[in-house]
């Protein structure tokens, strides 16, 4: 079976270009989530393989959806999404313990190797 | 990376943003914000940014940047927002939809972001940053406009909503106007099938016919029901309209928007924004008194505008209402009469309610002074005649001292109206029911003249006759016994319309004329009827 | 991008060619009788119903001054981004692909006019053709 990804981002754009980037790659984006709620309702549905969450996100951010997820599930995959600047968030996102990082903008290089990396380990 | 398939969606993504930015700043500037509306604006920004530096926009991302800066500081106490901030926020939202347009239209975008990035960057509470931040007047003693809790269903920071849940999708507006002209085809289509079997007399033909209809219908409702939109699309930005012209000239306001959840017809909406700024802005400017009026008569200091838009069965009903000075109708009907607007004698029949009206006859106005802010009289004629354009139409109540309220009544939604078809030489046009009072079959021996005026008695007013085959240039006859005529404004003035016959009532699917047709006077759009005629849409406030 | 897209349509009005851009004609269709526009100048037939849609016919060579249009010519619908317009011309004679161009001549409705084999065809500059009929309609 394929690698399966889910795309955590409360912006719509954002989840496309990822989506567009992911598949091309080939990955199988098998669900979107838009807050930090729904990012732990749907890892719980549909244990993907990685996710990749965005960090400033309504109702509850990031890294508490990360820190619920862990607990789901020790071995879970998640890649943080940050901006510049967010230096402390990143801080915070690894003890909170993401597998990585992809800062924003978007390098679609950048993302295709840490998927790539963080799905082969 | 090839960024144009995501272009669309950053253009409407950014917009909504902004929309909630300038919201969030109106209603943080009055009562002091709750951390939510903070985040919310922080989210905002930031998110603007992320997406703009995707798409290689470098100077909205910065500029978005400098905002979501400030408003970090605000978050994280270290700033306390206030009206210089406000201002300043408002100016970048401004600038940052100008930038927008400028992706939209394909434009290089030449605008200057370096000043306000500056200021944004080096911001001091104090009188000082505040002067320079608004540079109209004096903000430190600027009176402010007030809008009052959001009261309707519709909540500012229960954001799933705006963002879109993952199991929706968006859809370009064009396609929405796709589908409900396909769908218009197909009740067209099912029109002649059903003649077809008629003529074959065939059981099993009616039968699927019948099956198709009750689909038809079904689809139909969802088509219109996907082009609803909520009244807080084009609500959301008045509480700013409102305070930006209230600060302008020193007025103290509340203004409440009732009913934001209220949903329309997205073509609907948008052609009703303008109108209704324009209202406001007459309510803001004209309606209200200023705190010395309003003191001298015992009324609270602050005047309040209300907007308010409800359901009544299956019309929504748009008010705007305010508790200012009040309208006099002896003293509209004598300005019409020194304009010679109206004649003295039609002036004495006339009733409050049309007294009123008077305000939409193009050249009159009843502003004592003329503001740059309304403009002279201008306007109300437009808005009455977009609101007949869009199938709806304009009542005005007002009691003196005591505050005036514009009524907009509007169909749910716009594709479908039901239209009295008449005949006219050798064509038919439709005349939105919206538009016609009464139909009278006149005995011609009732008929007397004025003059060169032809008028006949209607409920005792004398209403002159005109042709509207002669209006549309079209042979005019009018031969018979009876004339078949139907009683319409015209300019704010009623009066009788003749035609060659009735041929009944109708609902029919409008269909848009688009560019160049559009650009008549007098025309609404057009239809296609179930035997495949051709008819146009007339507006018949405009024909003239 | 669209290199293939980058052609003209020929067409002729008066015993002279014109050429639009390909991707501004919609479809080429056979004439049908239009309904009149009540008050519209003579230069607009009226309107036909395109596949749903209520298009205004424009008689080119009346708005031209050179006469009007024949019944056994062709209605050129153009794209609807461009305006709800079908042009009323005598014939079409195919397409070409670009060749270079002229400077535009004084008539402000060519764009330009290209060198085609033996003959020269007249771009027609659609927007302001559309804002021409859309003033004189305003009136």
């Amino acid at each position: 079976m394929g690698l399966t990804v889910l795309l955590v981002d409360d912006s719509l754009f954002m989840r496309n270009m990822l989506r567009g980037i992911l598949e091309e790659e080939g990955y199988e984006v098998i669900a979107e989530a838009v807050d930090g709620v729904d990012a732990v309702r749907k890892y719980r549905e549909f244990r993907p393989t990685v996710t990749t969450m965005d960090i400033v996100m309504p109702v509850k951010n990031g890294i508490e959806a990360l820190r619920e997820i862990r607990v789901l599930d020790a071995n879970a995959c998640v890649v943080m999404c940050s901006a510049v600047g967010q230096e402390s968030l990143v801080h915070a996102a690894h003890e909170a313990g993401a597998c990585d990082f992809i800062l924003k903008p978007f390098n679609p290089e950048r993302v295709k190797e840490v998927i790539k990396r963080v799905a082969g380990a | 990376m090839d960024m144009s398939p995501y272009r669309d969606l950053f253009i409407s993504e950014s917009r909504e943003h902004l929309r909630a930015v300038s919201e969030l700043i109106v209603k943080m500037e009055q009562e002091t914000g709750s951390r939510a509306d903070v985040d919310a604006l922080f989210r905002a920004a930031h998110s603007l940014k992320g997406m703009a530096a995707s798409m290689g926009y470098g100077e909205i991302a910065e500029l978005s940047h400098r905002i979501e800066d400030i408003m970090d500081r605000v978050r994280k106490e270290e700033l306390v927002f206030d009206g210089g901030i406000a201002d300043l926020l408002l100016e970048g939202a401004d600038l940052l939809e100008m930038m927008i347009t400028d992706v939209a239209n394909e434009l290089q975008s030449v605008r200057d972001i370096g000043d306000l990035v500056q200021r944004l960057a080096t911001y001091r509470p104090g009188a000082e940053g505040v002067a320079a931040a608004d540079g109209r007047d004096n903000a430190a003693v600027a009176p402010t406009a007030r809008h009052g809790q959001p009261s309707s269903a519709t909540p500012l920071h229960g954001e799933p909503d705006r963002y879109g849940d993952a199991s929706t999708v968006r859809v370009r507006t064009e396609v929405l106007d796709h589908l409900i002209n396909i769908t218009g085809e197909l009740i067209t289509n099912k029109h002649r099938l059903m003649t077809v079997g008629r003529e074959l007399a065939s059981p099993l033909l009616d039968e699927a016919t019948v099956e198709l209809s009750r689909l038809l219908r079904d689809l139909h409702t969802e088509v219109l029901l996907v082009r609803l939109v909520p009244f807080s699309t084009i609500a959301d930005r008045f509480p700013r309209v409102v305070r930006d012209l209230a600060k302008k000239i020193g007025k103290e306001i509340v203004f409440e928007v009732d009913g934001k959840g209220i949903e329309l017809d997205r073509g609907i909406l948008e052609g009703l924004s303008d109108p209704l700024v324009h209202i406001l802005r007459n309510a803001v400017d004209h309606g209200l008194e200023s705190a010395g009026e309003r003191r001298a008569c015992g009324k609270p200091l602050q005047g309040r505008i209300r907007l308010i838009a409800r359901r009544e069965k299956d019309q929504v009903v748009v008010v705007v209402e305010d508790d200012g000075r009040g309208m006099d109708p002896a003293r509209l009907v004598a300005t019409a009469i020194e304009k010679r607007l109206v004649s003295p004698e039609a002036g004495r029949l006339m009733s409050a309610r049309e007294a009123f009206m008077l305000t939409c006859i193009p050249g009159f106005s009843t502003a004592r002074e003329v503001t740059d802010v309304s403009g002279r009289g201008v306007g109300m004629d437009a808005v009455r005649s977009t609101v007949q354009a869009l199938g709806g139409n304009l009542t005005i109540e007002s009691e003196l001292g005591k505050g005036s309220s514009f009524i907009l009544r509007l169909p749910l939604t716009i594709a479908i109206i039901n239209v009295l078809l008449v005949r006219l030489a050798r064509i038919t046009v439709a005349i939105p029911v919206t538009s016609v009072q009464r139909t009278v079959e006149l005995r011609r021996d009732l008929i007397s003249s004025r003059g060169k005026q032809k008028v006949f008695d209607f409920d005792g007013e004398p209403l002159p006759l005109l042709s509207l085959n002669r209006v549309l240039g079209l042979p005019h006859s009018h031969a018979g016994e009876l004339l078949s005529l139907f009683v319409s404004e015209l300019k704010g003035r009623r009066v009788g319309l003749v035609v060659d016959g009735f041929i009944g009532q109708q609902e029919i699917f409008v269909k848009p004329l688009g560019r160049p047709l559009a650009s008549m006077k007098g025309l609404g759009g057009g239809a296609v009827l179930g035997n495949g005629e051709v008819v146009f849409i007339l507006d018949v406030a405009n024909i003239l | 991008m669209k290199a293939s897209s980058r052609g003209f349509l020929v067409f002729t009005l008066q015993g002279e060619r014109y050429g639009l851009s390909l991707q501004d004609v919609l479809e080429v269709m056979d004439p049908s009788l239009p309904v009149p526009v009540p008050r519209a100048p003579e230069f607009i037939r009226g309107v036909v119903n395109v596949h749903g849609n209520l298009v205004a016919v424009l008689d080119l060579a009346r708005l031209f001054a050179r006469g009007e249009a024949v019944v056994e010519g062709k209605f050129l619908v153009l794209d609807r981004r461009i305006a709800n317009l079908a042009l009323w011309v005598d014939g079409v004679e195919g397409f070409v692909a670009e060749e270079a161009g002229t400077d535009p001549p004084a008539d402000g409705l060519i764009a330009r006019v290209v060198r085609s084999g033996t003959g020269t065809i007249r771009i027609l500059a659609l927007d302001r053709l559309v804002e021409r009929v859309e003033e004189q309609l305003k009136r």
